[in-house]
């Protein structure tokens, strides 16, 4: 079976080596080419193939985050491959849900996953892993996401593997003229998640959110990089990040917002809130805004900090326990993101997820 | 309606780009080897200790790879870079005796008066030497200590070997390493127990020989309770080769001391600036940084202040302006290690003509910083669309009991904020200046009154057509 090992540059511009964030280094294991497991829910005229024939060719922008040879890994040990196309003008009522589930049988999963929406379409599509306790999963995935003119595409992604799991995923957005897609991605699980997002503001009006939850419990250590390019002209974006740490996790969150010349009358901003539920939490932000276009706006703000004092002692002194009290605060700070999930059954696991971690890790706190 | 764009002029240089001959008493060849580094040591006639700690820099400096980030430095080569050229005079403590066309030089930069005006000291460095070193009477009786590095090695040996590049050593960077083979002149600062100078110290570093390097090390100790307020002034001649400018600041702040250090920099735009500035800042201490960079063709420089006492604190105040030809990566660290420190950081940057300006920062929040307070404000100003401007901080807090924030902001002059004050009645050219004006204020009410009027001329902003 092979294997893929690499150290991924994880910044667009470098800084200090001895901050160590400029790069991660990333280890893969091949498949036998057996399809893992999966449901695909689905209805309507999407057109769902095994094979990607048929995709006119577009700038692959998840490109930039992987090391050379790994997109070819991915391509050729692809155990899930799901070309996913939305007719012209058409628009998909309810959302595609593919649920991916690693287990004994199929503990190593590679994703390839291609959608497409074409002029004046729109979809929303969920993916969401998981992967039964115990089982030494390894998970390796690319989404390439294309919008054409005027469609609009929300993609959901939802990981929630076990707390041993090894997770690496990108992300690729090209997005046309007038065009918009809305990217919502919740990294709950695995031991050491190395997740990416690469968005391509490409046409003239084109438009991009890109909304992160992340949470860290025991010792997880989170590396995850996002970044939104703004090449047409009058381009709008957003990246919002909502994390909760606690126990002894860590986390390295990168967020770019980078204005090419050309890009005039673009406005981008990107913000990051994080509450730290442990003493013990690294909690490491990287907030670049690069520029190279005088006619935009850009603006990015972080901030973190533990649970306020005072909305702790309201809430215990109404009757709450400090651990509901502690949940509560955190289904606040993600609540924002996770309503926009246009499907109530991932909505509850994912919420219930959170709480869990809480059950077990803000005891520490 | 066509958009046009606002006209801001470029520095005006002419007051810092004339030359003298170079009438050299004495310089190595070019490049840097083991036998360059002796030389020098041998002609400061300096302690055993000293040799050695150049010729291990040296050896740090052989084995230090070129950083891997930052702008590019391709064209620096130090097999072309004279590393010590020394004046054809002494150090002298009455401005009389200085050589006349270095006399001429600095009074041409203004030194002279503003010592007479407004300085308690004075120091002033041509190309790797100080040659003129100067502190008010009443100073001296109360213990300070104000003189050039050389001195400080001979005179007050004991302090500068405890002291000297422990704070930031050579292993740190490769320039540094390099500084630490090569330095020459500078400035050693110390102010006893209680004592607090109300008017500023002064040090002005002039490299006039083309195609050298100056790497002046300064060393101020603080002591309890004291307070100084430390200037430094940096400016060359234009040449058509590169100039290397890699000197070190090491700063002690004790217990409940304060230190203020302002830097106003116009190297030319023949320098490569690779400069480092470390403080360490002790219970309730607080270091001050106000920094301007305006000239060179490359700078990366990024005050560091590390808060080892409870209770320290750092200020950072910082204004970049990047014209043509310029990539200036600029910013400022800050490592919190004690309870209850704090720290704040406002950076403004202007780039045009194909100017780059780069803010670069990284704040670190230790375990043991609980009730540590951080805040950064970036702003950057586009003025077209040929130049670059980028932030790049970093953020490792490792504590939850801390208070972070982060801001920053890229854009340029808006249309509204001209169309308010228009219909307040000022014309559109007297609107746009006085936002720039206000843009590049917080870093100008910093400045003594005589530094602040030299930013003004030095940004010099004609308006003129109206904004897009």
């Amino acid at each position: 079976m092979s294997q893929f090992e690499a150290t991924l540059d994880r910044m667009p511009v470098p800084t200090w080596r001895w901050l160590h964030v400029n790069d991660a280094g990333v280890f893969l294991q091949g498949t036998d080419g057996e399809a893992s497991g999966a449901d695909i829910r689905t209805s309507g005229r999407v057109i769902i193939r095994e094979d990607f024939s048929g995709l006119k060719p577009s700038e692959d922008a998840a490109a930039f985050f992987l090391p050379a040879g790994m997109g070819a890994f991915i391509a050729e040990n692809a155990n899930r491959r799901h070309f996913i196309r939305i007719p012209r003008g058409y628009s998909e009522p309810e959302p595609i849900l593919l649920t991916l589930r690693l287990d004994d049988e199929n503990p190593v999963l590679v994703d390839d996953i291609v959608i497409e929406a074409e002029e004046g379409a729109s979809v929303t599509v969920i993916l969401k892993y998981t992967s039964e306790s115990g089982t030494p999963a390894r998970h390796c995935g690319r989404t390439r996401v294309i919008v054409r003119p005027n469609a609009a595409v929300k993609l959901v992604k939802v990981q929630m593997l076990d707390g041993e799991a090894a997770h690496t995923d990108t992300i690729g957005g090209f997005v046309e003229a007038g065009a918009r897609l809305n990217v919502i991605l919740a990294e709950l699980g695995a031991a050491r998640p190395l997740s990416s997002c690469n968005l391509i503001l490409a046409g003239e009006g084109a438009a991009a959110g890109l909304d992160v939850i992340y949470l860290g419990d025991g010792k997880r250590a989170l590396d995850l990089s996002y970044r939104v390019e703004h090449r047409g002209r009058k381009t709008v974006s957003g990246i919002r990040a909502k994390g909760i740490l606690m126990e002894q996790s860590r986390k390295v969150f990168r967020d770019t917002l980078d204005f090419k010349s050309g890009a005039s009358g673009s406005k981008g901003r990107e913000e990051e809130s994080v509450l730290l539920l442990s003493p013990k939490v690294q909690n490491v932000s990287v907030p670049l805004l690069l520029c190279g276009e005088d006619d935009v706006e850009g603006e990015h703000a972080a901030s973190s900090g533990r649970p306020d004092e005072k909305v702790l002692f309201y809430l215990m002194s109404r009757g709450i326990g400090e651990l509901e009290a502690k949940k509560l605060l955190a289904e606040a700070a993600v609540s924002s993101i996770v309503e926009q999930i246009p499907d109530a059954s991932v909505r509850d696991e994912l919420l219930a997820a959170v709480e869990r971690s809480i059950e077990k890790g803000g005891q520490t706190a | 309606m066509e958009k046009q764009k606002t006209k801001i002029d470029d520095i005006d240089r002419a007051r810092f780009d004339f030359r003298d001959a170079d009438q050299s008493g004495y310089k190595t060849g070019k490049g840097l080897t083991a036998g360059i580094v002796t030389e020098i040591s041998k002609m400061k006639n300096e302690p055993a200790w000293m040799l050695e700690h150049r010729l291990r820099s040296l050896e740090v400096y052989d084995r230090t790879p070129m950083p891997a980030w930052g702008p590019p430095l391709d064209e620096l080569s130090m097999d072309e870079i004279v590393t010590y050229v020394r004046p054809d005079t002494g150090l002298k403590s009455d401005w009389n005796e200085v050589p006349a066309y270095i006399k001429s030089t600095f009074e041409r930069l203004g030194i002279p008066k503003a010592e007479r005006e407004s300085l308690a000291g004075v120091g002033a460095q041509y190309d790797s030497e100080v040659v003129y070193h100067n502190i008010r009477q009443e100073l001296l009786n109360q213990g300070v200590i104000y003189t050039d590095m050389e001195t400080a090695v001979r005179e007050h040996e004991d302090t500068v070997r405890e002291l000297f590049m422990k704070l930031v050593p050579p292993e740190d960077h490769k320039f540094v390493a390099l500084h630490g083979a090569v330095w020459s002149g500078g400035s050693f600062v110390y102010v006893p127990e209680g004592v607090r100078l109300e008017i500023p110290l002064q040090s002005y570093f002039r490299l006039n020989a083309p195609g050298a390097g100056q790497f002046e090390h300064t060393l101020i100790v603080v002591e309890k309770g004291a307070r100084v307020h430390f200037i430094e002034g940096c400016s060359a001649p234009k040449y058509n080769v590169l100039n290397l400018h890699a000197g070190c600041v090491e700063l002690y702040v004790r217990e409940g001391a304060t230190l203020r250090y302002s830097t106003i920099e116009n190297w030319s735009k023949n320098m490569m600036n690779l400069n480092t500035k470390r403080a360490l800042v002790e219970k309730n201490g607080t270091i001050e940084w106000i920094s301007g960079t305006f000239g060179s063709h490359t700078t990366m420089l990024y005050p560091s202040s590390i808060l080892k006492g409870e209770g320290a604190r750092s200020t950072f105040t910082g204004i970049t302006f990047a014209g043509r030809g310029q990539h200036l990566d600029t910013g400022a660290r800050v490592v919190h290690l004690a309870p209850n420190t704090s720290s704040t950081i406002s950076s403004r940057s202007i780039s045009k003509d194909g100017g780059i300006a780069v803010y670069r920062s990284a704040v670190s929040i230790s375990p043991d910083a609980a009730g540590a307070k951080s805040s950064a404000v970036c702003e950057s100003l586009m003025l077209d669309g040929e130049s670059r401007s980028d932030t790049i901080p970093v953020m490792d807090i490792r504590t939850d009991q801390a208070d972070i924030g982060h801001e920053a902001r890229i854009g340029r002059i808006s249309d509204d904020a001209v169309f308010y004050l228009m219909t307040r009645g000022l014309s559109e050219e007297e609107a746009k200046a006085m936002i720039v004006r206000g843009f590049v204020e917080p870093v100008a009410k910093e400045l003594p009154l005589e530094y602040a009027v030299e930013m003004n001329r030095l940004i010099s902003l004609e308006m003129e057509g109206t904004i897009g």
